[in-house]
């Protein structure tokens, strides 16, 4: 398999700087599982039906990744996902805290409608 | 167009700081073994309670394992993991300066020590047509799948570097001689019906 692209999109860049600015090793969390979640699509799984302990399926197709497995007493925190099949397109919409979840998953729910057209 | 990444590490490459993406470049690096130990649970299948129960650890163990960097990782562990998963592990081990080109090479040599065992058994089992008969295919298929390989990767090279390959393809003495198979004629070689059987 393979061949499947990163793309930031909507408030990605300015909440990854914010979060490299005050939550690092949140971040680097973030995106290990990351990582391991595209690892596994790259090995052809598919992106909407794999079940992981740090990835939370959301409504419109996104998913939620967590912090978990990144060490002990980090604040709860999601990396927004959409995943586009067809493309092969894993859309990285946003990141947040637990508190945050709300308002950016209203946020993320109209970059997914934008981005299916 | 927006910009788009092949790699997690190349995308925090290009939106972080200096000392963040080293930081992360090492982890990823680090954590390349349990990475692979994570997609080969999800290939097979298995949650890691049910690791934990094939090894006899608690889940914690697991997912601990499947995060950790190579440098906290205990070998048993490693391998009870893999035995778990009905799994084996090779270790290669190399100098420090060891190339794309040195990798390849191993490789070829490797592949031709395996070939030589299945052409000794297609050999010791010469009336049995199914286990012959799937090495002489199987033989076809690498033979067609190493030129694939070749070409696909030929035509990136750029163009004066591709002339330059394909002059030595024709001038370069190859390190086996394929001629010097008994009973194939290179002729046979240069109009495939080495596939075609």
């Amino acid at each position: 398999m393979g061949g499947w692209e990163l793309e930031p999109s909507g408030s990605f860049d300015s909440r990854y700087k914010r979060f490299e600015k005050n939550h690092r090793r949140e971040l680097k969390a973030l995106l290990a599982n990351l990582q391991r979640y595209l690892a596994l699509i790259e090995d052809g799984q598919s992106p909407q039906f794999i079940k992981l302990g740090f990835l939370h399926r959301e409504s419109d197709g996104i998913k939620a990744i967590d912090q978990k497995g990144g060490g002990p007493g980090l604040m709860e925190s999601r990396l927004y996902v959409y995943p586009d099949r067809e493309n092969q397109v894993l859309h990285l919409l946003c990141i947040g805290n637990k508190a945050e979840q709300h308002r950016d998953m209203v946020e993320c729910r109209a970059w997914a409608r934008q981005l299916r057209g | 167009m927006p910009k788009r990444f092949e790699r997690v590490s190349e995308l925090v490459n290009a939106l972080s700081g200096k000392k963040f993406a080293q930081d992360f470049d090492e982890h990823s690096r680090r954590t390349q073994l349990s990475r692979t130990l994570f997609v080969w649970r999800n290939r097979k299948d298995l949650t890691q309670t049910e690791v934990a129960g094939r090894v006899g650890c608690k889940q914690a163990k697991i997912s601990k394992l499947e995060h950790a960097e190579i440098q906290d990782m205990r070998m048993k562990d490693v391998l009870d993991y893999l035995k778990a998963l009905g799994l084996s592990m090779s270790m290669q081990i190399h100098e420090q300066n060891f190339t794309a080109t040195d990798a390849i090479k191993y490789h070829a040599l490797e592949i031709n020590r395996h070939l030589e065992i299945l052409a000794a058994i297609a050999k010791d089992e010469d009336e049995n047509d199914e286990i012959s008969g799937g090495i002489a295919d199987f033989f076809g298929e690498y033979f067609q799948n190493s030129i694939h390989f070749f070409t696909q990767n030929l035509v990136k090279l750029p163009q004066p570097l591709r002339a330059l390959a394909a002059a030595g393809l024709q001038s370069g003495e190859p390190t086996v001689q394929v001629s010097a198979v008994p009973g194939l004629e290179e002729e046979e070689i240069a109009s495939n019906k080495l596939v075609e059987a």
